[in-house]
């Protein structure tokens, strides 16, 4: 069975399953806390339009129920993924090519460009030269959030 | 020399040290054509042609000092803008990477400098490498060489269209689900993407870490040969590379021998002739099999019974990966940032996030990260992403198998010709299955090229023809028997000799 996304509209807009509907709850993705989840904002838009391409793309993805996965032992892993491309089993090799877990600097690595890169704090236009402060003793600067 | 941009790298190379012509004179040709013919295509979302006559000049210098000369010196080339270059713009096709300045270069780039390589420019792509036709760009429409009114293929599709139209010498992209191989197959170029981590990642931005992929795009298999050699090797940067054997891929090329064929064990997989294969293609397809077979080859019938599942493990796979990796872009420390007319106050950290997100992304960007976040979210995980993942594993088994029989692998690279501009657009589904033949070798990690081997006619446009990619799978680093057994079927079919007057590139 596929899933179905359904919608509700309702004062405030569009909700998305809102938890009144009777329909099977396996049967219901809830895109209201997907798209919090995922830090958008569809408000705006057209939900009826993103729900029917995501049901479209759901019902075929459903495809992958059918696949017999019974015999296969866990998702590849690096090790496994080194057998399968070398054809040999080296583990020593493996660990060989492991860096070790330290921090390192690229000497490239250009610290200006990275503060040149702050976002602006107020709407810039093309002949501000960015001389509002992005980033102010080594930190982003970010707009107030507590009054 | 007239017409420096129509010749391939090998071909300049040898000009260059012969001291036939310099460096300033193939960017020159290439920064006219540019200017002449770019307008038409599209291809490049920012160009130098500053930098490219100053690389030139210092390549000039170089080649003149004598010595070992590595074959792209002095070669202009053009790059997805989805690698940093220290210093340029890195957009991704994205108005949320609208104003970033890449702070350092990614290991591709500084490999391409260290060969004193000449930068023409960055190429257009579909928004984060998330498209199969350039469509999802932010910002341009790039155009079919052989057809204005028909899509280049994605997403790297500005730099295939590039190397088609003679706009570079050759050109880098990304290949996750087919990006490189459906751009070449639509642009009648050649398109590599080489073994899982051969190439580093290191400065490329992130779609799907598990299936990211550097590749090349050339005009023949000789100069994908070069262009993968100059960037290929382990990098201690990115943890996925390995300490493999870098070949010296042109030289193997160059030796490469009809006779080699004899006895070559050519796999073709039952499922990728099936329904929904353009019958042009199909013809064409089975054209190369005849020639093969007449050169001494045994065709073998295979099976790859799980790759119909591939499609879906696919969208599931490479869209959570894409939602985890595009957290980082939340309005804070670089990129876009939402502000409000009067202000931003009164807009609260979870507003900050989604409304800078909901304005800096394009609609196949959201759909993905909807689509992954989804996959990977409480009460689904096990049903969508983990067991997309086995399936993962089940297709790499349909290939070890399938490579006990045949040596290497052959079939269709995309299902059709290049489709038009807008008929896709509206329906996401269909879009993802024109790469149906190309997402199960990044599911495995296996290396693959499209070359051309043809033209369809244009259903749309009397007279004129559309190229039709081959695509050849080829075992875990075995680049160089991939790469030789092109270089035959080329010499055979004479793709590049027999395309004069074939493109359709209109003149400003």
């Amino acid at each position: 069975m596929s899933k179905h996304i359904t919608m509700k509209k309702t004062e405030g807009g569009y909700s998305m399953n809102n938890g009144n509907d009777n329909a099977d709850a396996a049967d219901i993705i809830d895109i209201g806390h997907v798209i919090n989840l995922a830090k958008l904002d569809l408000s705006r838009k057209d939900l009826g339009h993103l729900g029917s391409e995501l049901n479209g793309i759901l019902g075929y993805i459903d495809i992958i129920k059918e696949a017999d996965v019974s015999k296969i032992s866990g998702i590849l892993d690096e090790l496994e993924y080194d057998k399968l491309v070398r054809g040999v089993d080296l583990n020593d090799e493996f660990f060989k090519d492991c860096r070790i877990d330290e921090c390192k600097t690229d000497d490239s690595f250009d610290f200006a460009i990275v503060e040149g890169n702050a976002p602006s704090l107020r709407v810039r236009s093309f002949t501000d030269n960015g001389s509002d402060t992005e980033l102010r003793h080594g930190f982003f600067v970010v707009p107030q959030i507590i009054e | 020399m007239d017409n420096l941009y129509g010749l391939t790298i090998g071909e300049l190379g040898e000009l260059l040290r012969q001291g036939e012509i310099k460096s300033v004179d193939i960017a020159d040709s290439y920064i006219k054509r540019i200017k002449e013919v770019d307008t038409s295509v599209g291809a490049y979302l920012q160009t130098d042609f500053e930098e490219a006559m100053k690389n030139a000049e210092n390549a000039d210098k170089i080649i003149m000092s004598g010595g070992d000369i590595p074959p792209i010196t002095g070669i202009p080339l053009s790059i997805k803008d989805i690698f940093l270059i220290k210093g340029k713009k890195t957009t991704c096709a994205s108005k949320i990477l609208n104003n970033f300045i890449s702070p350092y270069d990614a290991t591709v780039v500084k490999k391409l400098k260290q060969n004193n390589y000449v930068f023409l420019g960055k190429t257009n792509l579909d928004e984060f490498a998330m498209g199969s036709s350039t469509e999802n760009s932010a910002y341009k429409v790039t155009r079919n060489p052989y057809d204005s009114k028909r899509v280049p293929g994605g997403s790297s599709g500005g730099s295939a269209a590039s190397v088609s139209a003679d706009l570079c010498a050759g050109s880098f992209g990304t290949d996750t689900g087919g990006s490189v191989r459906q751009p070449a197959a639509f642009c009648g170029v050649v398109g590599l993407k080489p073994t899982y981590g051969l190439i580093s990642r290191y400065g490329i931005v992130a779609f799907s870490s598990s299936l990211d992929q550097a590749g090349v795009l050339a005009k023949d298999t000789t100069d994908a040969a070069i262009l993968l050699g100059a960037v290929a090797g382990f990098d201690e940067r990115d943890q996925t590379t390995r300490r493999f054997e870098v070949k010296n891929y042109a030289d193997i090329v160059g030796r490469a021998n009809k006779a080699s064929i004899k006895g070559l064990r050519v796999g073709m997989p039952v499922e990728f002739f099936s329904e929904g294969l353009d019958p042009g293609v199909n013809s064409k397809i089975l054209e190369v099999r005849e020639l093969l077979k007449g050169l001494g080859a045994n065709i073998v019938d295979i099976s790859l019974p799980d790759t119909k599942y591939s499609v879906a493990a696919y969208y599931i796979i490479a869209t959570s990966e894409a939602s985890s990796n595009l957290e980082r872009y939340d309005g804070i420390r670089f990129g876009y940032r939402y502000k409000q007319e009067q202000g931003t106050r009164g807009l609260g950290l979870d507003d900050l996030y989604s409304k800078s997100r909901e304005f800096g992304f394009g609609d196949e960007v959201k759909r993905r990260i909807i689509l992954g976040t989804f996959a990977l979210s409480a009460g689904y995980y096990d049903a969508y992403y983990k067991k997309a993942s086995l399936i993962r594993k089940l297709i790499i088994k349909n290939y070890k198998d399938a490579f006990e029989k045949a040596d290497i692998i052959i079939g269709p690279t995309s299902p059709a010709p290049a489709f038009l501009i807008g008929e896709k657009t509206g329906d996401p589904l269909s879009m993802y299955l024109s790469d149906i033949y190309t997402i199960s070798v990044n599911l495995s990690y296996l290396p693959a090229l499209s070359m051309p081997v043809g033209f369809a006619d244009n259903p749309t446009k009397p007279g004129g023809v559309l190229p039709i990619g081959l695509q050849i799978i080829s075992p875990w680093l075995t680049e160089d028997r991939l790469l030789s057994v092109a270089k035959i079927i080329e010499g055979e079919i004479k793709f590049r000799e027999n395309n004069i007057n074939k493109k359709d590139i209109r003149y400003e």
